[in-house]
């Protein structure tokens, strides 16, 4: 799980897959990372496979961070992502505007 | 994967989960189900409760300890509504239950809630 | 088996039923109504979607369903088949036959040709403005939640599903998403409504815990049960509610009007029956309803009744049910009850047996009594609880042993149509029977011993009560008569009347006859109502004289003595040209009664305590002795009474110190009895004396006490109609 910061920006780049195996162990480096920035920005392009406790992650995640103030922005979704997304109807739950599939310019 | 002492039964199986489009693993009892978890990834494991070696029921309880299965959920087949079997296999944590004989579309129909093809 | 082959049979019978689908639509351009036809082609696009979904050929069941949804509505009317249509149609088929083709061929997992696929969408957009309930408005809906939820409100088929899944799904390896994924191979997910307000906090937050719950907005037209299916293996991780659509309420609603209200049925199991309940959500309603008991009985053990939720009002909580099924439900519920009883549904029960376990239960009685007695005697304080509630359960076994042999009086009343019509016939008089009070009930020996006094009085009244119809109207009545038969309980006692509107008794002629037959002395004065019972006397209504007495006629000193025999009391009265009413009161049972125990010396004498007033202490200075009768003045009111030491000759003459004064009432009458101890209640087994005591005078029976001791049962009716009568100075009718 690579992650980069600048200036309160943290980006993190999530690859294999998100499920109930490696929930547990994303769910706390993803939330350390969310303690020291203002900005979190996920990289979901190479998550070839999500289940219910990898949207769980992110749900909670998202709502950990409207209760601090910082900001979630999960980025380029891969098609196993999307598909949940769609499934779900979480686009609204992430942002206003529908997430961006592909691989476009990184904040 | 599926797990049956029965060759015919897996094959059948096998066909009409690869007809569905899933990749399927044979295994012939619990011990060699166990040993063919080998880091490859499983969505789900159908399983006879009956069979040589080590029965479905243990095997169930051996792979909930496995850190990399057992969170995958288990299709038990049993060749009647075996009450008490069944109450033991749920104990274990095998949550979901055919009876045989069933009809491949069946068998798919009950996989298909539990895993994408 | 094999897959291949069951594949080749498939592609042969879907070609067969294209064919016939070709035949079919072909006979309908000529005759678009024909019904036979139209089933032809919904057949053939239902069959296919059938099979095709067996063997995930999902391309092919999408499509047919759109067409065998259309034709659906065809066949009801709902959409008007025409060229248009019928040339769309010939489309469909042939696209329904290239899909069919295509998934036959198709490689393992390949997706659909986009150009066929593209084909198809054509073809269902040609189609979708004649449906009604049109799939196309479901998708416009998607667009909008709102607006989704607003049109579950339209009488379309979207049900809405909440699902709340339980921390351990995920562990079971039940993933939430693969549930929803299959809805979708049923039918249209609409929305969806993910819930997070149960994900917990960060700090107590578990990853691999499921705190997810969605409410989906789902359109398909499917029956309860199958969407139940969908989540049969998270049933023990997830709570799940199905609420059905509007069309689904208006679908349930028609089945209950429609269900034969001939079995009375739980409301659950009503429910259960018109599909808007699963079994499943019954028993997890069922096991609620009982932990609400057991929670109930816990915290408050001093309710009376404690009363458990409706069944109905935890499944309308638990968003099984919608409320206005569920009142449609109890009101068919309720229905069924009262055509049940109408009906009498009744098990068939030798009365021997059921004379059996009533005996065994006047054994239960008296044991019981014994062993209260000796846990008295003894003194054990720690058993006194149980021994309360021993005796609580024996006398509800009593109460409800006894409601078994109980019957409703109205099967009897209801005889007498026969008779009335028959006789009046018979007569040419124009004759009504009213019934009232059919639903009172009494002990079955009972009703079987009255219907011979009954039909007595029921041919009395016909016969010489009702006039003739010119002489009715002779005297202003109206020229049709009537009979009234009617029940009513009290104070543990059934009251029979049998009232007709018809001439009516002259007093005269009564008393003229009962002085020529010595009945009564002829310096004797006698008030109306007494003159009027003198009807019951041998030898007053012997068929013979019936005539002259213009009315009652065959041996009503018969029907006097069959009710006295069952414990009862008859009177009548009458006025003139008016009518006559014969009242009869009857014990409801011959069996056990509640009894109050009373004592003089060493005897001991049980008054059926429905019949006592109160207890009264009496001081001697209270009371005016008059020969053999005794006056009290009690609050006012001057009270006749006897001393049942005197009356029954027992004992010494050694007053006790404390005498009581029980005062009893038998219908309008009050009297007192005068005795040395009260005992208090118990319940009382009667036993029947012999016939060497059949004669006695103010016993009605006899019983077994705890103690082993015999007492007897007190005639209450006999006692004070006899106070009464002497104290009216009646030496025909005194005491022996």
């Amino acid at each position: 799980m690579p992650t980069k910061s600048a200036d309160g920006t943290c980006a993190v780049r999530l690859d294999g897959e998100m499920t109930i195996y490696t929930a547990a162990e994303q769910k706390t480096a993803l939330f350390d990372e969310l303690e020291h920035c203002d900005t979190l920005t996920l990289d979901l392009a190479a998550v070839d496979e999500i289940d219910s406790a990898g949207i769980q992650i992110l749900l909670a995640l998202k709502r950990q961070a409207d209760q601090t103030e910082c900001e979630l922005q999960l980025l380029s979704p891969s098609p196993s992502v999307r598909e949940v997304m769609d499934l779900l109807e979480l686009d609204t739950y992430f942002s206003d505007a529908p997430l961006e599939s592909a691989d476009e310019d990184t904040a | 994967m599926v797990v049956d002492d029965s060759a015919s039964l897996r094959q059948v199986v096998g066909i009409a989960l690869k007809g569905a489009g899933y990749d399927v693993v044979e295994a012939c009892d619990g011990k060699d189900a166990l040993g063919k978890l080998d880091g490859e990834k499983l969505h789900l494991i159908i399983s006879d409760v009956n069979m040589p070696v080590m029965d479905g029921i243990t095997m169930v309880k051996e792979i909930k300890k496995h850190p990399s299965y057992k969170f995958t959920p288990i299709m038990m087949l049993t060749t009647e509504s075996e009450e008490t079997k069944k109450m033991a296999g749920k104990a274990a944590g095998a949550k979901a239950w055919l009876t045989k004989p069933f009809q491949p579309p069946t068998l798919l129909g009950a996989v298909s809630k539990l895993v994408l093809p | 088996m094999s897959l291949e082959s069951a594949k080749q049979t498939f592609i042969q019978e879907a070609a067969d039923l294209l064919v016939a689908m070709e035949d079919a639509l072909l006979s309908l351009e000529e005759s678009p109504d024909d019904a036979d036809h139209l089933h032809q082609v919904f057949r053939a696009m239902h069959t296919i979607k059938g099979t095709a979904g067996v063997f995930g050929y999902d391309p092919v069941v999408n499509f047919t369903h759109t067409v065998e949804t259309l034709m659906d509505e065809v066949r009801s009317g709902a959409v008007a088949l025409d060229s248009d249509l019928i040339a769309v149609l010939f489309d469909c088929r042939d696209h329904t036959a290239k899909l069919v083709d295509a998934a036959t061929d198709a490689e393992d997992g390949a997706a659909l040709d986009p150009a066929l696929e593209a084909e198809g969408d054509a073809l269902i957009a040609r189609l979708a403005p004649r449906l009604s309930t049109s799939d196309d408005a479901a998708e416009r809906g998607q667009d909008d939640a709102a607006e989704a939820s607003a049109s579950t409100n339209g009488g379309d088929h979207n049900w809405v599903i909440s699902l709340q899944f339980r921390p351990d799904a995920l562990r079971n390896g039940m993933d939430p998403l693969s549930f929803i994924r299959y809805l979708q191979t049923m039918g249209e997910i609409i929305a969806v409504f993910p819930n997070i307000d149960t994900l917990s906090d960060l700090e107590t937050f578990d990853p691999e815990s499921c705190y997810l719950g969605f409410r989906i907005i789902f359109n398909c037209e499917t029956d309860k049960k199958s969407i139940e299916n969908v989540f049969e293996f998270a049933e023990d991780d997830c709570d799940i509610a199905i609420l059905p659509p509007s069309s689904e309420i208006e679908h349930y609603l028609r089945l209950l009007d429609e269900l034969s209200d001939t079995e009375v049925k739980r409301t659950g199991e009503i429910l259960v029956q018109i599909g808007a309940l699963t079994p499943k959500e019954l028993s997890r309603a069922l096991t609620q309803q009982a932990v609400e008991q057991i929670q109930e009985d816990e915290s408050d053990d001093d309710s009376q009744t404690p009363d458990t939720r409706p069944i109905g009002s935890i499944l309308v909580e638990q968003s099984s049910i919608s409320e206005p099924v569920l009142d449609a439900a109890l009101r068919k519920q309720e229905k069924s009850r009262e055509k049940a009883t109408k009906e009498s549904q009744f098990i068939r029960i030798d009365a021997a047996r059921l004379g059996h376990l009533i005996d065994l239960v006047g054994e239960l009685v008296i044991h019981n009594a014994a062993m209260k007695v000796m846990v008295k005697r003894h003194g054990i304080d720690d058993v006194d609880e149980v021994v309360g509630s021993v005796d609580h359960l024996v006398e509800e076994i009593r109460d409800n042993a006894l409601q078994l042999r109980m019957v409703q009086i109205g099967d009897t009343f209801s005889r007498f149509r026969r008779v009335v019509r028959d006789v009046s016939r018979d007569l040419d008089k124009d004759i009504d029977l009213v019934i009232n009070g059919g639903d009172t009930e009494l002990d079955k020996t009972v009703v079987d011993k009255i219907n011979d006094p009954l039909t007595h009085l029921v041919r009395n009244a016909l016969d010489h009560g009702i006039e003739r119809n010119d002489q009715r109207l002779a005297k202003g009545k109206p020229a049709r008569g009537k009979v009234e038969l009617s029940a009513h309980h009290d104070s543990g006692h059934i009251v029979i009347e049998i009232k007709d509107d018809g001439a009516g008794l002259d007093p005269e002629k009564i008393l003229g006859k009962a002085k020529a037959l010595g009945l009564v002395r002829p310096e004797q004065t006698l008030s109306r109502r007494e003159i009027l019972q003198l009807i019951f006397e041998p030898g007053l209504s012997t068929k013979d004289q019936a005539s002259d007495l213009s009315g009652r006629g065959v041996g009503m000193d018969v029907v006097r003595r069959n009710i006295e025999g069952l414990r009862g009391t008859v009177e009548l009265d009458s006025i003139q040209d008016q009518g006559t009413t014969v009242t009869i009161v009857l014990p409801l049972t011959l069996a056990i009664i509640d009894g109050f125990l009373v004592g003089t010396g060493t005897d001991q004498y049980v008054i059926p305590l429905a019949q006592v007033v109160e207890c009264v202490e009496i001081g001697h200075e209270a009371d005016v002795e008059r020969q053999d009768c005794h006056y009290i003045s009690l609050r006012g009111e001057v009270l006749p009474y006897l001393r049942l030491r005197d009356f029954f000759g027992t004992g010494d003459n050694s007053r006790s110190e404390r005498e009581s004064l029980v005062v009893v009432r038998f219908g309008h009458s009050k009297a007192g009895l005068v005795v040395d101890e009260l005992y208090g209640e118990l319940q009382t087994v009667i036993k029947p004396l012999g016939q060497i005591f059949e004669r006695l005078k103010g016993v009605a029976g006899a019983t077994v006490l705890g103690t082993g001791d015999i007492a007897l049962i007190l005639d209450v009716a006999e006692l004070t109609s006899m106070l009464h009568r002497e104290s009216s100075q009646h030496p025909a009718l005194a005491t022996q």
